[in-house]
């Protein structure tokens, strides 16, 4: 070989050697633009339903471990106190505690029940009154909210990036250390997406694991059929329609409801329908946690509605067969099934709970 | 060399003619788009959900607050029977609370003349099974699946008020019972698919046929839930036959 032609070779080489170097592959902590990709997540979501594709966010490991210490993490309120996890106590699947309303880092009172986080990810409103149409939406709201975190986001942006271990999970998230407001609520979103109940005695039931006592059979039957009508607004694997419904609480709501969101008359008194999974966790019950027990639940619906304006057609059609209120043996049977469908392993699971040090 | 090129020739020129010419009276050949538009009357006014009021051959006045629906089996049938017919069968949700909902929309159909449009109301017994579309599951769609209902999803819930807001209906259809209460609706209409073209066809739903003909159905007849009722499902069934019109059929 000629020694030009060598030369050239070698200098192609070295030039390829560079390249490689500079390019991709390696976590190189000083360079803020030089993360990989982050990693594709899978979930499990056997005996539900196929997630709903998120392409503006899609779920990866480094988003979702991002998202879970975000959740965790009280630098999102005002004082320090005060996290996603405060008010979504996953003990009491991801409701708060059994309060009827939420308190704030100042101690203002909130003006709804917490709704729990279970199985959002097929979610297609949030909040009771639907005013957030994806996750992100949902989690921009409660930081900045001054009777909650009471945290300005252009405050939340400088404590995060400040933080000596957020820029580089940012980085490994979203390829570079640039902290926003995007990225806080797009990581809380993928993390939020992952909290999936799908093991509950119901579940194990369903797969043949189990069988259900005779009181859980005829509670199940009666959820499921036109007399109990629970299945037209908590049907599906995922125990919710997800519609807005007017259920009869009061003849003149104090709460609008869907009012707020759609200036529609009709829409006064509606709110959104909450899964029944792991309802015995998440008590008090109701937009405004009216009722303490799941007893008082089945009492409403068996004679306590009230005959409002709105309520959903679905509550006014005679309860056949000869719409008599339900009998003590029906209020039991339906309270045993609704207990089926509390899961030990979503409550336990240690991948939703705070991130090790 | 003559004789040469008169051999090239007798080749080249038959070949030329084959590559560069083929027959000359076909056009641009492949696939056009249908789109099928769902709309809703009551007697030739639009739909209003939630605000409309109307009355049916029963002398019932009511409102509607929901109207969601499934079609599936979509099938267009060409003049010339040798020719293939279109077929799609994916299920398609409507719902009046959703414009979004409003079109179906079918790629890659064959160019050609088709003189029938049929489709199922609802999904036919053998397809209509629980989990098989997960769409329709999150839609709240899913039929009960615990017996003496065993399970599927609804072809239609209709629901309102009426007798000014004191009763309700549910006019829920569905494999009652595992019986199958789908049906086919078809209209003799010619539908001309051109290549690279998008035809549109925009049928009408008018609601109150559901209630009218040839069954005359009083909601103080059926004022409750009629989900495991076959006498009533088949009751609708039958007036199903002519819910449906075409108003339109354009190409673009």
């Amino acid at each position: 070989m000629s020694t030009p032609i060598r030369t050239v070779l070698f200098g192609l080489a070295g030039m390829a050697a560079l390249a490689a170097a500079g390019c991709g592959g390696g976590d190189s902590g000083t360079d803020p633009g030089a993360y990989p990709d982050p990693d594709p997540l899978v979930l499990d979501t056997t005996g539900l339903l196929p997630l709903p594709e998120t392409p503006d966010n899609p779920l990866t490991v480094q988003g979702v471990e991002l998202g879970r210490k975000l959740f965790h993490d009280p630098i999102l309120s005002g004082d320090d106190t005060q996290s996603c996890a405060s008010c979504h106590d996953q003990a009491f699947a991801f409701s708060d505690h059994g309060l009827q309303f939420s308190i704030g880092i100042d101690g203002s009172v909130g003006t709804r029940n917490a709704p729990p986080v279970i199985n959002l990810a097929w979610a297609r409103d949030f909040f009771w009154a639907g005013r957030a149409k994806t996750l992100e939406d949902q989690a921009v709201q409660p930081v900045p909210n001054p009777i909650e975190m009471n945290l300005p986001w252009d405050q939340a942006i400088p404590k995060l990036a400040a933080h000596p271990d957020y820029p580089a999970m940012f980085g490994r998230a979203f390829g570079d250390e640039e902290v926003t407001q995007d990225r806080v609520v797009k990581a809380i979103a993928q993390f939020e997406r992952t909290i999936i109940s799908r093991d509950s005695r119901w579940d194990r039931k369903q797969r043949g694991e189990l069988m259900f006592t005779d009181p859980e059979k005829r509670g199940e039957q009666l959820f499921f059929s036109e007399r109990g009508d629970c299945f037209h607004c908590h049907g599906s694997v995922l125990f919710t329609d997800n519609q807005m419904h007017n259920n009869g609480l009061d003849m003149v709501s104090a709460d609008p409801g869907r009012f707020d969101v759609t200036g529609q008359e009709f829409d006064r008194g509606k709110f959104r329908s909450p899964t029944l999974r792991n309802i015995e966790l998440t008590a008090p019950y109701m937009h405004d946690g009216r009722f303490n027990t799941l007893e008082e639940v089945i009492d409403h619906y068996s004679d306590g509605v009230q005959d409002t304006p709105n309520l959903d057609p679905l509550l006014l059609v005679p309860r056949p067969p000869d719409d008599s209120p339900f009998t003590a043996q029906e209020k039991a049977d339906l309270l045993a099934f609704l207990l089926t469908l509390t899961d030990p392993v979503f409550v336990a699971n240690p991948d939703y709970g705070p991130p090790g040090p | 060399m003559s004789r040469r090129i008169l051999a090239l020739a007798a080749v080249g020129l038959p070949l030329a003619f084959a590559v560069g010419c083929g027959d000359e009276s076909s056009g641009p050949t492949g696939p056009g788009t249908l789109v099928i538009n769902f709309d809703h009357m009551v007697d030739g006014s639009m739909l209003q959900l939630n605000t409309g009021s109307y009355m049916n051959a029963a002398g019932n006045t009511y409102s509607v607050g929901n109207l969601e629906y499934v079609t599936s089996h979509f099938h267009l049938h060409p003049e010339d029977h040798d020719d293939p017919e279109f077929e799609s069968d994916e299920p398609h949700y409507r719902t009046e609370a959703d414009a979004s909902t409003r079109s179906l929309t079918l790629t890659d159909v064959p160019a050609g003349s088709y003189h029938e449009l049929s489709f199922v109301f609802g999904i036919p017994g053998a397809d209509n099974v629980p989990g098989a579309y997960p769409g329709l599951d999150l839609d709240g769609m899913a039929w009960p699946n615990v017996p003496p209902m065993q399970g599927g999803y609804h072809y239609m819930r209709c629901e309102g008020t009426w007798d000014a807001g004191s009763g309700g209906f549910l006019t829920h259809t569905g494999p009652s019972m595992g019986m199958d209460f789908s049906f086919e609706v078809s209209f003799d209409t010619d539908v001309v698919i051109s290549t690279g073209e998008t035809t549109t066809v925009t049928l009408y739903m008018n609601v109150n046929n559901w209630y009218a003909n040839p069954n005359l159905y009083d909601f103080m007849d059926h004022d409750g839930p009629i989900m495991g009722n076959t006498a009533t499902q088949l009751l609708l069934q039958q007036n199903g036959g002519d819910v449906f019109s075409i108003a339109s059929v354009t190409t673009e």
